[in-house]
């Protein structure tokens, strides 16, 4: 027999492990119907108060419109990322996947990049439905003005990369952790609950280092991915008393940070631990 | 041909496996016994390198595990564990596994075949009888076509049926030159496969031997005795040094001597002989002997794991007299 263990095979073999569980199909297509389907809610409404918006306001506006759902998107990518892993520590499953790569490395890298590359996918058509109908309920001149803007795509782009990033920094924490439940919580908490409670406490204490924290968590950062580079903002403030703006490759810069830094307490615990 | 040397697993405080040292030759099924508990299914996993041992080190054909370039292609493994996604189909879960190495789908519909899993390969494996998830993981072991088979407790939850499948499995792989190691804490399921028996008590190996040899110096030989002259022929053993009991049906059973012997001595006295038959403890007894001190486990007690052995085991045959002679 002339088989060989290659990456390419290990690429293969997630594939098939990952479409073949109901989870994806449902994940995936929940994803779609929610940031489409929230597009579509909320296009009437700008478009109803888009107005006369023009230049770098009306790309603005249609970004929002055309990204409104990428949020709760990523809630379900990360859901379905910490299962794609947890799950096999949690039913048995990674005794065989460890068992056929041994070195593990292989098998972790090969487990996060295709469901980073299936999340961009699944992300792009997303995206692209919730861009769809959301133009089509704007005005004709913000259209125009949006389609004809680098920087509207650009925000598009960004929205598509953050869940697919999310999706991978989900893989991450569920290597970690090893159980479901327990990774589930923490990627909710860490995309809703804390950014939710760093805003209050910036509201209460009235200082610029909650909102600071909130955007350099992964959150934070995908937001800034899918934002229109708005001149009223302003960059590259980074003192200790002004609001952090991040651009769109800042926010991917930092996000791609947190991501390094999992892999590496991923990578480690993965190697050492029994199964 | 796998290799362990002073191969040790420490979790805290409690050692799981402690030094072991043993060879599983190819060509042959080497049995893997042991009561639950002692350590039997943490060394088929550090062997595979699913656990990392604390010490030692333990090879498959010269090379560490994780060394192992195409590792389902040289060495299968049945975990006693589950070790597929209950939401997966046993043909998927197979396909998945096939496509690390590149084997494909063919490959794992034949293994499907083998193992009688046809009727069922497209349904959830979560659904699956113990039996049929036994099958699974065996298809998984075979898949690569592996030189080296390690099974761990390959017969639990199987039906009969099933329990002489995998006997002739392991039979007939052993006879093609693969190394095959499998586990049970059934002795008697050992001494209808296996040919070679490594077992081991509370982390340590306390016998490696050819099945035979284990049978034959565990417990003495003993020799049943039948003559018209019973009281006669048995005073005059024992003032030859032999310890003889009367058994209940009036026969004899003298330890320590061989049937040889006795035949020439009652000969040379003149004593008709109605059967003189050698008797032979089973393995299940041999291995009940070997590891009553070992059971980390017991039921009820100090005295619960060694009295099962007592009443057949020839090697105490005072304990069935005593109670007689009353």
């Amino acid at each position: 027999m002339t088989a060989h263990a290659t990456f390419p095979g290990l690429l293969r073999s997630e594939w098939i492990k990952l479409w073949s569980l109901r989870s994806a199909w449902w994940c995936f297509g929940i994803a779609i119907v929610l940031i489409a389907g929230i597009a579509a809610l909320a296009a009437g409404a700008i478009g109803s108060f888009a107005g006369d918006a023009t230049g770098a306001a009306a790309a603005s506006l249609a970004v929002q419109g055309s990204t409104v759902g990428t949020t709760v998107g990523e809630l379900v990518f990360a859901v379905l990322g910490v299962l794609v892993i947890s799950g096999e520590y949690s039913t048995g499953q990674i005794r065989s996947t460890f068992a056929a790569a041994p070195k593990r490395s292989g098998a972790l890298a090969a487990k996060v990049l295709l469901f980073g590359v299936v999340s961009f996918i699944v992300g792009a058509v997303a995206i692209g439905l919730s861009a769809g109908v959301s133009l089509l309920e704007l005005p004709e001149a913000i259209r125009s003005t949006a389609t004809g803007d680098a920087g509207y795509w650009l925000a598009l782009l960004g929205a598509v990369g953050s869940l697919a990033l999310c999706g991978v920094l989900s893989v991450l924490v569920g290597a970690i952790v090893r159980s479901v439940p327990a990774g589930i919580a923490i990627v909710v908490g860490l995309f809703f609950v804390v950014p939710v409670v760093l805003s209050i406490v910036g509201a209460i204490t009235r200082q610029t280092w909650p909102s600071n924290l909130a955007a350099i968590l992964p959150a934070g950062a995908a937001s800034a991915m899918s934002s229109y580079n708005n001149p009223s903002n302003v960059y590259n403030d980074f003192s200790g008393d002004a609001l952090w703006s991040f651009l769109p490759w800042q926010g991917l810069a930092i996000f791609a940070g947190w991501v390094v830094l999992l892999w590496i307490a991923a990578e480690i615990l993965t190697r050492h631990r029994d199964v | 041909m796998i290799e362990a040397t002073a191969l040790t697993k420490r979790y805290g405080a409690k050692t799981a496996v402690d030094a072991v040292t043993f060879t599983v030759q190819p060509g042959k099924v080497t049995g893997f016994l042991g009561p639950n508990g002692a350590g039997k299914s943490t060394t088929m996993r550090m062997i595979v390198g699913l656990h990392h041992p604390t010490s030692g080190s333990v090879t498959v054909d010269g090379k560490a595990y994780r060394d192992i370039k195409a590792p389902l292609t040289e060495v299968g493994i049945l975990l006693d564990a589950r070790a597929y996604h209950p939401g997966r189909s046993a043909r998927d879960h197979l396909r998945a596994l096939a496509a690390t190495h590149g084997l494909g789908r063919k490959r794992a519909d034949e293994v499907i075949s083998i193992t009688g899993l046809d009727s069922v390969a497209g349904k959830r494996a979560g659904g699956f009888s113990l039996g049929m998830g036994q099958r699974l993981g065996i298809a998984a072991a075979l898949l690569g076509d592996p030189h080296t088979l390690i099974l761990d407790e390959p017969v639990n939850g199987l039906d009969p049926e099933g329990v002489i499948w995998v006997r002739h499995l392991a039979r007939s792989l052993a006879a093609e030159g693969r190394t095959v190691f499998l586990s049970s804490h059934l002795m008697s399921e050992m001494a209808q496969t296996a040919d070679h028996v490594i077992v081991l008590g509370r982390g340590k190996v306390i016998a490696d031997a050819p099945i035979a040899e284990l049978t034959a110096s565990a417990g003495s030989g003993a020799v049943r005795v039948r003559s018209p002259r019973a009281g006669e022929l048995a005073d005059s053993l024992r003032r030859g040094g032999v310890t003889v009991t009367e058994q209940p049906d009036g026969a004899l059973l003298a330890t320590g001597t061989t049937s040889e012997a006795i035949g020439d001595f009652a000969a040379q006295y003149g004593v008709p002989l109605h059967e003189l038959t050698p008797v032979h403890s089973t393995l299940e007894e041999a291995y009940l002997e070997l590891t009553k001190d070992e059971v980390e486990y017991h039921s009820g007690g100090e005295e619960a794991a060694s009295e099962p052995a007592a009443p057949a085991a020839p090697a105490a045959p005072t304990v069935t007299t005593e109670g007689d002679a009353q």
